[in-house]
């Protein structure tokens, strides 16, 4: 933990900056600012930096807090015991942000990217709007008057230093927990957390929730050391000042955005006259307007920010290793299982005529069949025939517009992929979709910990560890995600499918792509699987893996089911060799030859 | 108010979010689908409180999405206006319907402007899948710059239009060229974050700029079409058949109609128009044809900046510009039509923006405290994309993202 | 001649869907490549037309080497693509589709008018919808929508993929007419299809493809019954 030293080099800095360079009241307001800005700017950093929720709404909510404790203070006169006391001001405030923002996080559900940017900005905008309105209420831009915590300015400055170590203290115990990690499987892939068991419904409206009382909690506190309140806390302008903070310091480091806050409220305000010779140069509002563009410029020259890239250069962190990818998975040990432990599973699997309309366009009709035992499904069909849709129906991902899905006994079609992991029913993708910017163990342990979540780290680690272990990857446990190769991609989508401990695995064309010696490994690890107790349905091009590999056959064509049995008996059904031959129509094997031979004759 | 009317009023909200909570327990329970329960719960409830709710609760119907979620809604919007009306009986739009149809013939003339907005950033959205945050800003732009020429020019407003236009482009084409790149050529990693950072950041840099170059946050209106009168049009209102309407306004509206109209034109009966259109509706097949996305991409990106300045420009006669809080309000409005009209679709823009012009305007003129009725205006477009978002989220006429 | 020479592709860095895949195509002959669904036909396809980037290998136009050429780009080197959805644009009229396939000579309005006509001529079926929204029409009928705008460019080579691909047996039949008189006209073709009878009946050469590689070539009549061969593999 090098990092450490120089932190408390910071923080002992910070606190000696009114002994050593505050020279009027003037300066220390600045001072005071600086930090509430970083406050702002560390609480914004974790619900966009980490959770991926990019709400304008954040200043907003913080003037929220301000003017509700105001009204409050007001209302209530300083002489009735504690709900008149500035603190229960502050309390009153921090609710009402509180409030405001599990309101906003439910609201904005359902929205994602640009749409909940621009909700917000518009939830922003229309507070401010309505505070100017409400003049009667709020003072409107005569400004309204608000109570002042005791002591001078001086100790105010102590307290916004101590509200922002408090506040890194929380957010970064946040960020480490395995909140964390959930909230970084969102941003990475909103849909995969979800398959992985992530409760991401909750987890949004938690994440509103949670950072609204903080910067509720930190507007209070500041804004009862200020005289009095104006609307322009609401302006958009301040909302852009947090991102400018955030960009530049490294979107996913809070405290690289809480350094870059004081530098560039600091320097801000150095900006106000500047007197090069004899010239004298007030920039005024073209300040903002430099702010705008080193937003612009950092964006597009350094994506990653500016402070935490040197931060951590400084912190003499190693540069993560990039493996030397060789064209083949040599790297990849051979598989080594643990004892067979064959559990009891409860395989209960009925599909019953499921139907899927796509506007008009029939993908999927009268769909029946069950799973009851353990076994290696393969689901085969030619292009189009709708093997993929009929695992994102079963999978929770499209509700299906006829038919059902029983899974135990009760239905589960259209209930959502978490909780049909958490129901006993995993998968894979086509195309592997992992945690990209997070380690391999952390993509284990998203869904160990969302499945189990009352185990402990360090038990659920080791389990994660055991899996990497199974399947030759241990070796890369800490290297990120998006380092590795295709091949090894495939083998972590398969250990996070372990994690899930389902009882039911639907693969998406886990050999495509594939060398031929892994293709072996990894149907030995299919087969180690049934012989766990799970039922797998895999869907595979690859015939000659499918009819070696499999129990079973399901074959769809055209959105039917046209075979379901053993292999050897659906390799000579004339249905199935005509739907993958194309030949429509009754032809057969015969005529088939027949039709070449007269071509061929033709020649 | 009479204490039926308070009773009436606390009980909405009730009824409401008793419907929303209660309704999807009760679904799911029932082994049905309860994703459109909570909407319905909260509209029937509002709309016609147990009396609606403790049907749905026991048969627990199939919910459709029209039937169950429009119908109370359009339902709560009746009853609402009733209250109103009820409870201000001496408000104007009231009493005097000629005010009301007023009030809706402003809306639609502002609404072709908005329409002109909202049309640029459709196409840059249908083009490229993003949505630019400057949008508002370049609203803006437009404004200030004919303001800032015809302080020294004394012409009629609408030969600032060009040079608005071209400068806009310009604008517009150098930002998609430096700064949006990566986003086109797919060399990102998240570039949805990255679009609306980068617009975000371009805004606030437009905003102060402009606001530099005037010097302080100030209203800004240029010198009006009928100041310095086209064609011998000088009569600050027209009347026609009981109803008096700005002249400036009437132009303004006129030529955000031309302007619209001349799009249409480009876009459906010229070869550029229809090389967007193909890249929109698919790219693959464009590049088959020999178009090059990329250079689509800055021209798009161009027109419509181009098309939201022109859209300030035209408006900046009649009305004043609050630099630099219109920036976001315009910006809000934008989003607003193209959500309800559907992102994609040029004819959904251009209803989308009048209806809410219409809104706006309605809102604007009968609120019952006129000093609010200005301010309220732009929550009102909140309000509607609040319902829009969670009614049909692709719009009236978009395409369902899949 | 349109060549692949020692091709390795795929959509994820070390995930090689296509290894040392070579194939030659020469002008005015139908050439066929076949196997399994998922084998990476499809993505032979898209290698070549410039839609993917290749990690191995390269792409040879009468030995020049034209690998990492953009897609918007094929056309001046006079090579079309049919993806295996029909590349319409749904909401244009069957006329504007046809029309845009005129893009890189569209000032030339007469040439434009002229190469209508002619395609016209050809699809009497299209003349009569030419006021269609292409979205509209079915799945046999947008496939000569795109064929007629790729028409209108006279290209030299057509990428096609699954050309019969929910289409109707009929209206399949003449997809493959067109085809055939394509290839007559002199355009070399390379056919992509899981229907080996219709593509057996125009191919003059063909690749079978199986797990990414080449497996097998020859002529129809070399290969001899390959639909034993190519099931019980």
């Amino acid at each position: 933990m090098r990092a450490v030293l120089p932190l408390v080099g910071l923080a002992v800095l910070l606190v000696l900056v009114p002994q050593l360079w505050i020279k009027s009241e003037y300066q220390l307001d600045i001072a005071r600012l600086a930090l509430y800005s970083a406050c702002l700017t560390i609480t914004w950093s974790l619900l966009a930096g980490i959770a991926g929720q990019f709400s304008f709404a954040h200043v907003a909510l913080a003037g929220i807090a301000a003017y509700s404790g105001a009204l409050w203070g007001r209302a209530i006169p300083a002489t009735i015991p504690v709900a008149g006391s500035v603190w229960f001001s502050i309390a009153v405030g921090a609710v009402a942000a509180l409030v405001t923002g599990t309101i906003l996080g439910a609201v904005v559900l359902g929205l994602r990217g640009a749409y909940l940017a621009l909700f917000t900005l518009a939830f922003g905008e229309i507070t401010r709007l309505v505070v100017i309105a409400e003049k009667e209420v709020t003072g409107g831009w005569l400004s309204l008057g608000i109570a002042q915590l005791p002591g001078g300015p001086r100790l105010h400055y102590y307290l916004m230093l101590g509200l922002l170590a408090a506040l890194l203290a929380v957010v970064y115990w946040v960020i480490r927990s395995r909140i964390g990690l959930f909230l970084r499987a969102m941003r990475e892939d909103f849909d995969v957390a979800a398959a992985m068991g992530v409760d991401t419904t909750r987890l949004k409206i938690l994440i509103f929730s949670f950072t609204a009382f903080l910067v509720g909690l930190c507007g209070a506190i500041y804004f009862h050391t200020v005289p009095r309140l104006t609307p322009g806390i609401f302006d958009l302008l301040e909302m852009g000042f947090v991102v400018v903070y955030s960009v530049v310091g490294g979107l996913e480091s809070p405290i690289a955005g809480a350094i870059a806050a004081v530098v560039l409220v600091v320097l801000l305000e150095a900006l106000r006259v500047v007197e090069i010779g004899p010239y004298r140069i007030e920039p005024g509002i073209w300040r903002y307007a430099a702010f705008g563009a080193i937003l612009v410029l950092t964006l597009r020259l350094a994506p990653n920010g500016i402070i935490a890239p040197l931060v951590r250069w400084l912190a003499g962190a190693r540069r993560r290793s990039t493996i030397a990818t060789t064209g083949l998975e040599s790297l990849i040990g051979p598989i080594a299982y643990p004892e067979v432990r064959a559990e009891q599973r409860a395989i209960d699997l009925r599909v019953e005529g499921l139907e899927m309309h796509f506007g008009g366009v029939s993908v999927l009709q009268g769909v029946t069949f069950t799973l009851d035992r353990p076994q290696i499904c393969g689901l085969i069909g030619p292009n189009g025939a709708g093997k993929t849709t009929l695992v994102n129906l079963i999978s929770g991902y499209y509700r299906p517009t006829g038919g059902a899905v029983l899974l135990a006994g009760e239905r589960v079609d259209g209930l959502p992929p978490f909780e049909m992991a958490a129901r006993g029913l995993g998968r894979t993708f086509q195309i592997t979709r992992s945690f990209r910017r997070m380690t391999v163990l952390e993509n284990l342990l998203v869904p160990e910990l969302a499945i189990h979540p009352t185990k402990i780290r360090e038990h659920a680690i080791e389990h994660a560890r055991e899996a990497l272990r199974v399947l030759g990857l241990e070796h890369l446990a800490d290297e990120q995600a998006s380092a590795l190769s295709g091949g090894q991609q495939k083998l972590l989508e398969l250990a996070r499918l372990l994690m899930l401990d389902t009882d039911i695995l639907l693969l998406d064309e886990p050999f495509a792509g594939v060398h031929t010696a892994l293709k072996k490994s990894i149907g030995n690890f299919v087969k180690h699987l049934r012989d766990l107790g799970r039922a797998v349905v895999l869907i595979e091009h690859d015939l000659s893996t499918v009819f070696s590999l499999c129990d079973r056959l399901i074959v769809l064509d055209r959105g039917m089911l046209i075979a379901d049995g053993a292999p050897e008996e659906v390799r000579r059904d004339p249905r199935v060799i005509a739907a993958y031959l194309g030949i429509r129509g009754t032809q057969t094997q015969a005529d088939a030859a027949a039709v070449e031979a007269e071509d061929a004759g033709r020649r | 108010m009479a204490p039926g009317v308070i009773w009436l009023l606390l009980a909405g909200p009730v009824w409401s979010a008793l419907g929303a909570i209660l309704l999807p327990r009760r679904y799911r329970t029932a082994r049905r689908d309860p994703q459109l329960a909570g909407l319905a719960g909260g509209f029937w409830g509002a709309a016609l409180g147990p009396f609606a709710l403790a049907p749905l609760y026991v048969a627990v119907p199939v919910l459709r999405r029209d039937l169950h979620v429009v119908v109370p809604a359009v339902l709560l919007s009746s009853e609402l206006l009733a209250l109103f009306a009820h409870a201000n009986p001496r408000n104007v739009c009231v009493t005097d319907p000629l005010y009301v149809l007023n009030q809706v013939q402003t809306g639609l003339t502002v609404g072709l402007l908005y329409a002109t907005m909202a049309a640029g950033l459709t196409l840059i959205y249908s083009v490229q899948r993003i949505i630019s945050f400057t949008h508002g800003q370049f609203v803006m732009f437009g404004g200030v710059l004919t303001f800032l020429l015809l302080r020294d020019l004394d012409l009629n407003p609408i030969f600032m239009m060009p040079v608005v236009a071209i400068a806009a482009f310009v604008l517009g084409v150098m930002i998609a060229k430096f700064l949006l790149k990566p986003v086109q050529a797919g060399t990102i990693e998240r570039p949805d974050e990255y679009a609306i950072l980068m617009t975000f950041g371009v805004g606030i840099f437009l905003t102060y700029a402009l606001v530099g170059v005037l010097g302080n946050p100030i209203a800004v209106r240029a010198a009006r079409y009928t100041d310095r009168p086209l064609f011998g049009i000088d009569r600050a209102i027209l009347e026609f058949a009981g109803m008096r309407m700005r002249t400036d306004l009437f132009i303004a509206g006129a030529i955000g109609l031309m302007i619209f109209a001349a799009l249409s034109f480009l876009l459906y009966c010229t070869w550029t128009g229809r090389s967007f259109r193909a890249v929109s509706m698919d790219r693959h097949a464009a590049a088959v044809v020999g178009i090059d996305p990329g250079a689509v991409f800055l021209w798009a990106f161009g027109i419509g900046t181009a098309l939201a300045s022109l859209a300030g420009a035209a408006l900046v006669p009649a009305f004043n510009f609050q630099v630099p809080e219109m920036a976001a309000q315009t910006a809000i409005r934008s989003y607003v039509i193209v959500v309800l009209g559907g992102l994609g679709s040029l004819r959904g823009a251009l209803l989308g923006a009048l209806f809410l012009g219409v809104v706006e305007a309605l809102t604007a003129g009968c609120y019952p405290d006129p000093s609010k009725g200005a301010t309220y205006q732009v929550t009102s477009g909140l309000l509607v994309f609040l319902a829009v978002l969670l009614v049909r989220p692709q719009g009236f006429f978009g395409r369902a993202e899949t | 001649m349109l060549a692949v020479d020692n091709l390795h592709v795929g959509y994820n860095p070390g995930l090689h869907i296509l290894r040392a895949v070579s194939i030659m195509v020469p002008a005015g002959r139908a050439t066929a490549v076949l196997g399994a669904n998922g084998v990476g036909k499809s993505t032979l396809l898209k290698a070549v037309f410039g839609m993917l980037k290749p990690e191995q290998g390269r792409i040879l136009l009468d030995n020049a080497d034209i690998t990492g050429t953009l897609p918007h780009r094929m056309i001046d080197l006079g090579i079309a693509y049919g993806p295996q959805q029909p590349g319409i644009f749904s909401e244009m009229t069957v006329e504007e589709n046809v029309a845009l396939g005129g893009w890189r000579f569209r000032r030339d309005k007469r040439r434009i008018r002229a190469k209508l006509e002619q395609n016209y001529s050809r699809f009497p079926m299209l003349k009569d919808r030419r006021t269609s929204p292409a979205g509209v029409l079915s799945g046999g009928q947008r496939r000569m929508v795109e064929l007629a705008r790729v028409l209108m460019s006279d290209p030299r080579y057509l990428l096609i993929d699954e050309p019969s691909a929910g289409v109707a047996p009929i209206a399949a039949d003449d997809v493959y007419a067109t085809l055939k008189s394509l290839r007559d006209d002199g355009v070399g073709i390379v056919l992509v299809d899981q229907d080996i009878t219709r593509a057996l009946s125009i191919a003059d050469y063909v690749y079978i493809i199986d797990l990414g590689q080449n497996r097998r070539e020859g002529t129809p009549t070399q290969l001899g019954d390959i639909v034993t061969a190519f099931w019980s593999g």
